[in-house]
């Protein structure tokens, strides 16, 4: 095999045993690597009936084939098990230097199966793999422990792990890389910390084979200059980072606020992108071989939180910001931080407080329960209770269910903001149907990122479409899906799409390995990872009826701004959807759907 | 008179968030804007032909010119405009 290593590591924790097998060649090229080929390993080994926090669920780290490679922005690895937060499918991607790591000692992926008697973590260093006592990290931040793990292996050493969060099993904590990066969503961090392993740090000295090194470089040439030439991807993201759409998106009229109450917020343009570079950007950090740039290096001059940071990015911004009412862009930056240093998803942490803040402001919580007032802007309350979250103390221990169960413990389901128990993203899908679809459709729960619709409904990407129209948003979201899928199974990072499409991605991967890619086949792949999700989920136990959206997304209008007036409008959209899948009216791919996609066997 | 908001490059380039602009039409104030802060005619009508770049959205009050009468789109005096320059190509046709 090129470009995969062709080895993965299985760890099983309960036994301490560790074992290379070689990886299914056959499905590296169906899947591809990263979400899908983690997707199918956790399909075949029979994930999807386990308990999420019990030894039978699995937690693999995947790279995919162009991971390591002199691909620009083949940066990425996705954590991938069954989620604690949804039962469903969860993989969760990040960037860094971390996964090209992985790949220079060996290995694709690793499998870690069990659970661990006491806390241990994995050292790879090339062929030497060895599983380490953690006692003395248990406890310790991501950042502590970063620092105590050099230490004892190597000044070169990259570490991925979790903090105190992921340790408690804090439903939405999430998998920490190199310090910075975050495998955010659906609580896979939990799931490490279930299985008591505390960190995977990796040395690799070795490069990664491409089959066609002339004519990868010259793909890999071809897709930088179009990086460099896309002013988005040349000079957007570097100056601004994510953070820029701040202000598009509240202008647009469908920047979630308060909980989803309001679709502007009066205060984005305090933590917006443009508030961020003039006041507290330092510099901007990137993952490997990236040429965007787009990580924000931070120092608050506020004697409050004098230190120098990370970030925000944009969704970071939103959740700790808008929906919280917060526009302190200090306390914003803070409680960023403090997320990575504990290991939370900073979407959950910033959606789950704003739902609090709504029961409170409504008198359905109170000081008894939350320990000090809870209302919307109180930025004090956003850092206290972010850092309290991920010590699990106080009312942390009730936000670290995560919104959805937080909700229905006080008897208030309807006030969740989310599908399948995953708190949205920083669209309102009132404002923006296709992307209310996709939420609704999201096999991780609601998910910007599985099809990133906001490119055709606000950029006009790759053309401009009527956010507030529901005609043409099924056949968009399924297109965006797939493509999505190839783009997160390959090792590249999604921001290339904002410069390069599928025949760029193509030309990267058929070089890379001469498996017969092409773009057909390569988006047919994107088809059965999705599909592969599908009925993963589905044995998990979830119906046609979790493609739903909250009745305040479905019924109750946008009271103000742009959208005013606007609910979404799925029920236009969704049997479409169903259809253009392939799926029957419960969404249930049919046999021929499934024959297409060579999935008949599963 | 309606106020013109500039967001991420295109507030650089202009050196301020905001402004106001006489102006009866979109076209008639994006006129008069790049007049008045001469580096954003780079960015919205980079070409001899002087059309305005698929690069760059128009919005007012939060709508998108597409979707109204793109540059004749009638102004008035409490509208606002906003302006960014996105950039962005790619997915998912290359």
């Amino acid at each position: 095999m090129n470009a995969w290593t062709g080895t993965l590591l299985r760890v099983n924790l309960t036994q301490g045993e560790i074992t290379k097998e070689a990886v299914n060649s056959d499905w590296a090229r169906e899947y591809i690597g990263g979400r899908g080929l983690a997707t199918r390993y956790l399909y075949e080994e029979g994930v999807a009936t386990a308990d999420p926090l019990g030894a039978d669920n699995k937690l693999i780290l995947a790279t995919g084939p162009l991971t390591g490679t002199s691909a620009p922005c083949g940066a990425r690895y996705m954590v991938a098990a069954k989620g604690p937060l949804t039962g469903a499918i969860a993989a969760s991607n990040a960037g860094g230097q971390w996964p090209a790591e992985l790949k220079f000692a060996g290995y694709d992926m690793i499998i870690f199966e069990g659970q661990a008697e006491k806390p241990v973590y994995l050292w790879i260093h090339n062929d030497h793999v060895e599983l380490r006592d953690a006692d003395h990290l248990w406890g310790k931040t991501t950042w502590e422990a970063d620092d105590l793990i050099r230490a004892e292996t190597d000044p070169e050493v990259k570490i991925s792990g979790i903090g105190p969060a992921g340790e408690q099993q804090v439903l939405f904590a999430c998998v920490i890389n190199d310090k910075h990066r975050g495998a955010g969503r659906s609580g896979v961090g939990a799931v490490m910390g279930a299985k008591n392993l505390k960190a995977v740090a990796v040395r690799g000295t070795q490069g990664v084979k491409v089959a066609d090194p002339d004519g990868f470089w010259q793909a890999a040439l071809d897709t930088l200059a179009k990086l460099k030439e896309a002013p988005v991807t040349g000079q957007g993201l570097g100056a601004y980072g994510t953070e820029v759409l701040m202000n598009v998106i509240n202008e647009s009229g469908f920047l979630p606020t308060r909980n989803f109450q309001q679709g502007q917020f009066e205060g984005a343009d305090k933590i917006g992108g443009e508030t961020l570079a003039d006041t507290l950007l330092v510099k901007n950090r990137s993952c490997f071989a990236c040429p965007i740039a787009c990580g924000r290096v931070s120092h608050v001059p506020d004697p409050r939180y004098p230190k120098a940071y990370e970030g925000p990015e944009y969704e970071s911004a939103w959740a700790l910001g808008a929906d919280t009412g917060v526009s302190d862009l200090a306390a914003v930056t803070k409680a960023n931080f403090l997320c990575n240093q504990y290991s939370m998803d900073t979407i959950a942490m910033g959606t789950t407080l704003a739902t609090a803040m709504e029961m409170y402001e409504r008198g359905i919580l109170t000081e008894k329960e939350t320990g000090r007032p809870l209302r919307f802007g109180d930025a004090e309350a956003l850092v206290e209770m972010t850092e309290a979250t991920g010590k699990r103390e106080g009312f942390g221990n009730e936000l670290a269910l995560g919104s959805k169960r937080l909700c229905e413990k006080y008897g208030h389901p309807e006030l969740f903001m989310g599908v399948k128990g995953q708190e949205f993203a920083a669209y309102d899908g009132r404002g923006a149907q296709g992307m209310g679809l996709n939420y609704a459709t999201s096999n991780r729960g609601a998910c910007h990122v599985r099809g990133y619709t906001i490119s055709a409904e606000v950029f006009g990407i790759p053309e401009k479409v009527d956010p507030f129209a529901t005609e043409g948003k099924a056949e968009l979201d399924k297109l965006f899906q797939d493509l999505t899928a190839v783009v997160d199974s390959s090792g590249l990072c999604l921001f290339t799409t904002f410069a390069v499409g599928l025949p760029e991605i193509h030309a990267l991967l058929e070089t890379a390995t001469r498996t017969g890619y092409t773009e057909e086949n390569l988006l047919q792949a994107g088809e059965r990872i999705w599909n592969l999700e599908r009925l993963f989920n589905l044995k998990a136990g979830l119906t046609a009826a979790d493609d739903t959206l909250p009745k305040r997304i479905l019924e109750e209008p946008i009271p103000d701004g742009p959208s005013k007036g606007q609910v979404n409008r799925l029920s236009d959209m969704l049997p479409e959807y169903y259809q253009l899948r392939g799926w029957d009216e419960d969404g249930v791919p049919t046999p021929e759907k499934l024959e297409q996609l060579g999935l008949a066997n599963l | 008179m309606p106020d013109v908001k500039f967001l991420g490059l295109l507030r650089a380039a202009a050196g301020t968030a905001k402004c106001t602009v006489p102006a009866a039409t979109v076209g008639e104030a994006l006129t008069r804007v790049t007049q008045h802060y001469t580096a954003l005619a780079q960015f919205l009508f980079p070409n001899a032909d002087k059309q305005l770049s698929d690069d760059v959205r128009v919005l007012v009050n939060g709508r998108d010119i597409v979707f109204l009468h793109k540059l004749a789109t009638p102004l008035t005096p409490d509208d606002t405009l906003t302006l960014f320059y996105h950039g962005a190509r790619g997915f998912p046709g290359g």
